[in-house]
């Protein structure tokens, strides 16, 4: 299992599409060293530390095989990195696209060019914004990363352990995660909790959550969707589930289940005066409530699967679970 | 290490990297797996790395000078390198082009000396 590790963590610094060869290629010549060192036994952990060691740092020999030289933001996160640029910036600019195209829509003829150039504007100071807060995150974060894996100062314990395929996480699941968990934050906090319609060319907004009654609950909204995105971040970083992430998780899907049914349930918090001016005002809001409650039901039959799911992987067996579990015990 | 160690030592690793390519391709005539040309080299006390030679054969691979396989032997893969066609000609081109090198650096050793 060291040798998996010490080839998985080497992985890391690859592209994915070099990654299992290089891989299995080390793992070779690690046996062959041992061969020559220790001939044909059953290898002592010391044994295999020896010659890892003297193989070097993962990141040492990832470089080697790429001949790629150091960045400022560590090889390992270069990928991520530039995936959550893309896609935060993509997000950052259609949410203030969809804004800027409203708000264009209601101002005179006269104004029209500096409005447009107000919205150009608005777009490039926040992607700019979104990309430098982004990158100075990851160079912190690779700041540690580096500190714990030159080649004089790293150690086996700071090997990432092995993780069989079914433990990793999916990038696009975490990406996308991300992505909207952002848009739903902009909509929420800077479109005024309502939604924008188009009726025969004249632009309105409805009001859709009363300010009194939300305003109270909006922080905690923020912070559970503030910790969802730094834990997905975490989970592209790692590349794989562990006991805490899995934990966190689930109590971050139990408590945004918990605040959405008090935002359905909790009378005065949504606003039905707006179906006030609608016939069949009765039927309307009936139907209203019940889709929300299938909402609510919805969404918590999503985070009981999701909860189940992690709880599967945690506690019930099979031969990968098993050596996971072991390892995390250790 | 001293400073003039160091000098010395990143000087000479410069030079030997020059040399390493026509040294593999004269091993890999017959399937040589990493660590029995790292052997073969050693017997001619031409020292080499792992993380410099299994790196430099993907290379030599990947630019078609040498071809792999990968066998199963005691249950364990092992990769095997051999030279190609075009590894033979590039390695035929590279002694010629060593024997002028080395009568070029012995006349201007000779000179200096």
């Amino acid at each position: 299992m060291l040798i998996k590790d010490y080839t998985y963590t080497i992985g890391k610094y690859l592209p994915t599409n070099q990654r299992d060869d290089i891989a299995l290629e080390v793992e070779t010549t690690i046996y062959e060293q041992l061969l020559s060192e220790y001939g044909k036994v059953d290898y002592t952990e010391a044994q295999i530390e020896k010659v890892i060691y003297a193989m070097g740092s993962p990141k040492s020999v990832a470089e080697a095989y790429m001949g790629k030289p150091y960045s400022i933001i560590s090889s390992q996160l270069i990928p991520i990195y530039w995936m959550v640029v893309k896609f935060s910036i993509l997000a950052v600019s259609i949410a203030l696209a969809v804004t800027g195209f409203i708000e264009l829509a209601q101002v005179n003829s006269n104004d029209y060019v500096s409005a447009f150039i107000n919205f150009l504007s608005h777009i490039w100071e926040a992607s700019l914004s979104s990309f430098g807060m982004i990158t100075i995150i990851f160079i912190l974060i690779s700041k540690k990363v580096n500190a714990i894996e030159d080649n004089d100062k790293w150690s086996i314990k700071s090997l990432s352990k092995y993780a069989p395929e079914k433990h990793r996480i999916k990038t696009s699941h975490s990406i996308a995660t991300i992505v909207f968990t952002i848009l739903a934050m902009i909509w929420l906090n800077y479109f005024k909790l309502g939604i924008y319609y188009s009726v025969l060319g004249t632009v309105g907004f409805i009001q859709v959550l009363n300010l009194d009654g939300f305003n109270q609950i909006l922080v905690f909204i923020n912070i559970i969707w503030g910790l969802n995105i730094i834990l997905n971040i975490y989970l592209l970083i790692k590349g794989q589930w562990e006991l805490f992430t899995r934990c966190a998780d689930i109590i971050i899907s139990l408590i945004g289940l918990g605040i959405f049914s008090y935002i359905v349930f909790k009378p005065g918090i949504i606003d039905y005066s707006v179906l006030n001016n609608t016939n069949q005002l009765a039927t309307l809001r009936t139907i209203t409530q019940i889709t929300l409650n299938l909402s609510v039901l919805g969404v918590g039959i999503a985070v009981a699967f999701d909860t189940w799911h992690h709880i599967k992987a945690l506690f019930f067996s099979t031969n990968e679970i098993d050596e996971l579990n072991q390892q995390l015990k250790k | 290490m001293s400073e003039f160690d160091k000098l010395l030592s990143n000087t000479l690793q410069e030079m030997r990297r020059g040399t390493l390519v026509l040294a593999v391709l004269t091993q890999m005539d017959e399937p040589q797996y990493g660590y029995s040309l790292i052997q073969a080299l050693a017997a001619y006390h031409l020292e080499i790395d792992q993380n410099t030679l299994y790196p430099l054969l993907r290379r030599l691979e990947k630019q078609g000078l040498l071809e792999s396989i990968w066998q199963l032997e005691d249950n364990r893969p092992r990769r095997y390198y051999k030279i190609s066609e075009e590894g033979i000609r590039i390695r035929n081109a590279l002694i010629i082009e060593w024997s002028s090198i080395d009568n070029s650096i012995s006349r201007l050793i000779g000179k200096e000396r």
